[in-house]
């Protein structure tokens, strides 16, 4: 009996238990709770390995847990999308924590802040590893309800604003999946993932097909920020900053982006899709949000939503590639969710670093950091310079795909969009790094301590990881490429 | 046959000043180390690209390829005699600006962060022509023009804030200009090799063309071509003179040769289409379409000759001067490409002009940025109008500055000479060419640029040099060594250039043509070219005729006192179209603002209606409104907690034990 086949249980329950051990340390006592939560999350990214490397030796497996009636299950496989977004969200979780466990040092509520944060990583797990839209769907509400507390954290007036929108964008959001989701179990009986999809568009109404793909794509579209349901986002910045950096630029965002390409295509699958004829509708909302969230980043003076702001147009960009509907397309986005992840929480690390430090939560006040904190602004500068694109960082890779993916649709509006969105992203980042190394500042004298150890650390290897995955694309490109492939499977299973 | 050569070499020369790089930045207030470093970092990438000169100069071919490196497709080195040849000059000239940067930097602060990312610009800027693909030289052109932004804004003077982000807006939009048009040529051709690109000859489509000229933009902004030259005539000025010296004689460079590569070689058809009696109908359509956008190219060359000049006589600050004055170099150089380009496989003479003057212009720019360097580290004044009698002050310096001038306006016997009689050919042979009138009015036109060229030189070398100064100045020190010996060295080249032309026209710049598809009888007319005939000697002449003519009748009418018109002034066009952007920023963005206040004030009222909805409900009897909002902390959570994993993990072991099904895919 091989035991590594109860790994994905494994994965959602540990974290679970994880927390309630962790929950054992009472309020004061960090010196047990935060070696505990750090262990617990670093055993989580070990068993992820695990199942990734059983994953490439031997292939894929199932779970089946319980039948409630038939085709209702809950079930769970690992396939290369779930080893994909899971081995990510894992991998950059453990980071996370050993980054909390710094920043949160000064918070209040720790013990309740790091039992939440485990248990949205077992969460999270549960929607990489779903088997079926049911199990995805529990999950993906239960990772709602998880992060609540996290969001509002700080117990002022602005988190708990933020934590009821958050609240209710996603229970709407939420709501219209569960309208897809009948609809498709009430046509087809089975609401499997099924490589190259199961819906058949004979069955029903093209109308109604194409109902039941905005109710996803509107409904995923809330976490993954898609323009007009997106305002939770940047709201939520109210949260302490690791949970912005992991919840809202990895776990939660991309369990949206990840629902996104669950529905398109391991539900309806490609020859659904082209016969949807729902494509440019996609990728026309995702271009807006691209550009518009980009236009709009540039307008805000607090770091952090600043940040927000750039998510949600960097997120656009793992969506468009998922419109595009080809492989090299979906190459690119499946690449920008590794690629962003890193990106994203290495940037938001050193703007947690910074708020740690100086407590400067604006751009403005950031002149002349460079000196006080010049290891974090190295990897700011770095991540930025990978947010606009620019060769040696990882960003680049996954816009020259997407690029090549808008020619092979025929779709070259959608380089002018990469590209302007690209001319924004350095708009908005460069003037950060040029104000904090070049201009004169209230810090430019004061020389002080670096973030603590245990902040520094994941930024540093964060922003090598970016390097690494920049100069090294026989890591990612190959795997991607045959992920994509598979997804693009057309003839039924 | 050439063959291709795997080696080492170019992998060496873009490392050595990283390398370097890394240690400066170590320790950056150490002085020695720094300069040493700095020495050893740029004399590293010198010899690393001499040593290949022994292989190239046999006509092969070296490569160097490392997998699946940051670029889709392979981080590849090609080196054939182009690259070299711009190389060795980017090396060789940045060696000597680190020499004379080690004294002169002594009264600017910040001496590690300077000589660290001098260093890292090298880096790129040599791995510019060294690069074998167009998207490994997007990597180095992207690394040259982030790193040279830190040497840009050293200073950090207001002035030097606003002409930096000018120079890094405009280069990070040129570099994303690159990279549309390398996707496009990838996605056309399914290759990114820098040779001339089989599907070409198949029929340039759309994309292609769209391809071509965003590629033109990209290095354009790069050059300095107008009108994407706003930034150069700021950018360059405001930098220590050894970055100035090296932004006007090398950066641009990278520029030029990025359109050399895309308009003379990537959409040129191979030589093995020329061989048969008839051309198919792809290479002549190919040959056309060529044609036409050289003809396009000499006439911005011209344009931006002609403009650079008009600008140079009106600057009164020396350093600005300068950098108008490699405006209308690089419009020469342009020139010549374009009409490499318009004469298609019989334009040897434009492309040998142009390479040429790259090395010339590299060699006197770079001696006149720092010899402008060494006037205000010694007087501390780049004021024409304060300026004189330097030279009695500064014999040294004079003496570098006119070898420098009398290249630049190409006197024989002198190294600017050769390339402009050589560039003067080439306009004159696309003339005669198809006798189109309006290359006979560029070809005055010309002649004109170049007298106004004496007219701006003699400008300054009165101005400064000659005259007796205006005001009193102090005591002045005599050049520190260091300064004397990077001068003094390129003075000594440029003067063995300018005497020995036809050596380096043989040796080195016909070489650089072996990689294009050029006739054979074009290029060897070039071998047995002699430089002393009468015309030539003559043209030159009447360009100082005109040159002295103008500058005394300026000199009379006191027309140096003239400021060039307000309207005119790149400020004004600058601020203009900036007022511009934002009218049409704000054009833009009104329906995106008012649609995020729409949406903000609809959620608003929809969450105001919901609540007070759900606040109405009385959940206890006896109580009015409990629901405030939802507070978990309020909540014991611990042991909600407990009981959901107690009975989680019941589930669970229930289920493994009774039954998971497991089953592999």
């Amino acid at each position: 009996m091989n035991y590594i086949l109860y790994l994905p249980l494994f994965m959602i329950i540990f974290p679970i238990v994880g927390a309630l051990i962790t929950g054992i340390a009472s309020e004061d006592n960090d010196r047990l709770r935060n070696p505990l939560a750090v262990i617990v999350s670093i055993i989580s990214a070990a068993a992820m390995i695990l199942i990734l490397h059983e994953y490439v030796q031997n292939g894929g497996w199932e779970l089946l847990l319980h039948q409630i009636a038939p085709g209702l299950e809950i079930k769970f496989r690992v396939d290369p999308l779930a080893a994909l977004f899971g081995g990510t969200a894992a991998i950059l979780w453990s980071f996370s924590v050993l980054y909390s466990t710094g920043y949160m040092a000064h918070e209040h509520k720790r013990r309740r802040y790091f039992i939440f944060y485990l248990l949205s990583l077992g969460m999270t797990m549960g929607i990489a590893l779903s088997a079926n839209l049911l199990t995805l769907y529990i999950f993906y509400e239960f990772l709602t309800i998880f992060t609540y507390p996290l969001v509002i954290h700080e117990e002022n007036d602005e988190a708990k604003k933020a934590g009821i929108k958050y609240i209710i964008y996603s229970f709407f959001g939420a709501g219209l999946i569960l309208i897809g989701l009948i609809i498709t179990y009430g046509n087809l009986g089975t609401l499997e993932f099924v490589r190259g999809g199961i819906v058949d568009l004979s069955t029903g109404s093209l109308l109604l097909w194409q109902i039941t793909f905005i109710c996803f794509i509107l409904g995923f579209g809330v976490k993954a920020a898609v323009m007009p349901l997106h305002a939770w986002l940047p709201a939520a910045m109210a949260a302490p900053t690791p949970v912005s950096a992991l919840l809202h630029a990895v776990a939660v965002v991309k369990s949206g982006v990840f629902g996104i390409l669950r529905s398109m295509y391991s539900i309806f699958g490609i020859t659904a899709l082209i016969g949807l004829q729902m494509g440019y509708f996609v990728a026309a909302l995702v271009s807006i949000t691209i550009l518009v969230a980009s236009i709009i980043a540039m307008q805000q003076d607090v770091l952090k939503r600043r940040l927000a702001f750039s998510t949600i147009s960097q997120l656009g960009y793992i969506t468009l590639g998922a419109g595009l509907f080809n492989v090299i397309g979906l190459t690119g986005g499946l690449l920008h969710i590794i690629n962003h992840a890193l990106l994203k929480i290495t940037l938001f690390f050193c703007a947690g670093a910074i708020i740690t430090v100086t407590g400067k939560k604006k751009i403005s006040e950031l002149n002349g950091l460079g000196k006080r904190m010049p290891l974090t602004m190295v990897a700011f500068t770095i991540a930025s310079i990978g947010m606009i694109g620019i060769p040696p960082v990882n960003g680049f890779i996954s816009k020259w795909y997407l690029i090549q993916g808008s020619l092979e649709s025929g779709a070259w509006i959608f380089i002018v969009v990469l590209i302007g969105s690209a001319l924004l992203n350095a708009a908005y980042f460069l003037p950060i790094v040029i104000s904090a190394f070049f201009k004169k500042g209230e810090f430019s004298s004061v020389e002080g301590p670096e973030a603590p150890l245990s902040m520094l650390l994941p930024i540093l290897i964060l922003v090598a990881g970016c390097l690494i995955v920049g100069t090294n694309l026989q890591l990612t490109v190959p795997y991607l490429e045959n992920i994509a492939n598979y997804l693009f499977y057309s003839g039924g299973n | 046959m050439p063959q291709e050569l795997v080696s080492y070499l170019p992998l060496i020369a873009v490392t050595m000043p990283l390398i370097a790089f890394i240690l400066v930045t170590c320790l950056p207030n150490l002085a020695w180390w720094r300069s040493a470093w700095s020495i050893i970092g740029s004399l590293g990438t010198l010899v690393a690209v001499g040593m290949m000169f022994p292989a190239l100069s046999e006509g092969n071919i070296i490569v160097f390829q490392m997998p699946m490196i940051v670029t889709p497709l392979d981080l590849t080195f090609r080196v054939d005699f182009l690259s070299f040849y711009i190389a060795a000059i980017t090396s060789f000239i940045w060696l000597m600006a680190t020499i004379f940067a080690i004294d002169y930097m002594n009264h600017e602060h910040n001496q590690g962060r300077f000589f660290a990312f001098f260093l890292l610009t090298l880096s790129g800027t040599v791995g510019v022509p060294l690069a074998g693909d167009l998207l490994s030289l997007l990597l180095f052109f992207e690394l040259m023009s982030l790193a040279s932004y830190v040497l840009v804004i050293h200073t950090q003077t207001d002035e030097a804030y606003s002409a930096g982000n000018i120079y890094l807006y405009l280069g990070v939009f040129g570099g994303m200009c690159l990279l549309t048009g390398i996707g496009l040529i990838y996605f056309s051709c399914g290759s990114l090799e820098i040779t001339q690109q089989l599907c070409m000859v198949e029929g340039v489509n759309n994309y292609l063309l769209a391809a071509g000229l965003l590629m033109f933009i990209g290095f354009g902004i790069k050059a300095g071509i107008v009108p994407l030259h706003i930034w150069l005539p700021k950018a360059h000025p405001v930098a220590p003179a050894p970055a100035s010296a090296l932004l006007s004689g090398i950066m641009i460079k990278a520029g030029a040769y990025g359109i050399i590569r895309t308009v003379t070689m990537i959409y040129t058809p191979d030589s093995s289409f020329m061989s048969g009696e008839y051309l198919a109908a792809g290479v002549k359509n190919l040959w056309h379409l060529v044609s036409n956008a050289g003809y396009a190219i000499i006439w911005i060359g011209i344009v931006t000759m002609l403009f650079g000049v008009c600008l140079a006589l009106l600057q009164d600050n020396i350093k600005k001067l300068l950098a108008c004055s490699s405006i209308s170099q690089i419009g020469y150089i342009i020139m010549g490409i374009g009409v490499a380009a318009y004469l298609g496989y019989d334009g040897a003479m434009g492309l040998a002009g142009s390479t040429y003057h790259i090395l010339n212009h590299a060699f006197f720019k770079s001696t006149l940025f720092l010899a402008a360097g060494a006037i205000v580290y010694l007087t501390g004044e780049l004021n024409l109008s304060k300026l004189g009698d330097l030279r009695h002050k500064l014999p040294f310096t004079t003496i570098v500055v006119l070898i420098a001038s009398l290249g630049i306006v190409g006197l024989p016997l002198f190294n600017g000479y050769a390339s402009k009689t050589l560039l003067h050919h080439a306009i004159v042979e696309a003339y005669e060419h198809h006798h189109v009138y309006s290359l006979y009015i560029a070809e005055k036109l010309f002649t004109i640029t170049s007298a106004g060229t004496v007219c701006y030189f003699l400008k300054f070398l009165f101005f400064a040099f000659w005259r007796p100064a205006p005001v009193e100045m102090p005591e002045i020190k005599q050049e520190p060594l260091m300064m004397k010996i990077g001068l003094g060295v390129l003075a000594a080249c440029m003067l063995f250039i300018g005497f020995s032309p036809n050596l380096i026209l043989t040796k080195f710049v016909v070489p650089t043509l072996s990689t294009f598809t050029l006739d054979t009888y074009s290029v060897n007319y070039l071998m047995k070219i002699s430089f002393w005939h009468l015309g030539d000697i003559w043209a030159v002449a009447i360009a100082l005729v005109l040159g002295g003519l103008f500058f005394y009748i300026a000199q009379r009418t006191n027309a140096y006192r003239l400021k060039i018109p307000f309207w005119l002034g790149a400020d004004f066009i600058g601020s203009l179209a900036g007022r511009l952007a934002i009218i049409v920023w704000i054009i833009i963005s009104f329906p995106f603002t008012l649609l995020q206040n729409l949406m903000r004030t609809t959620s608003q009222y929809i969450y105001k209606k919901v609540f007070t909805l759900l606040q109405s409900v009385d959940y206890r009897p006896g109580q009015k409104t409990i629901f405030r909002s939802i507070n978990i902390s309020n909540i014991d959570f611990d042991m909600i907690l407990v009981l959901l994993s107690f009975s989680i993990i019941l589930i669970v072991v229930f289920y493994i034990r009774f039954g998971i099904d497991v089953f592999r895919l």
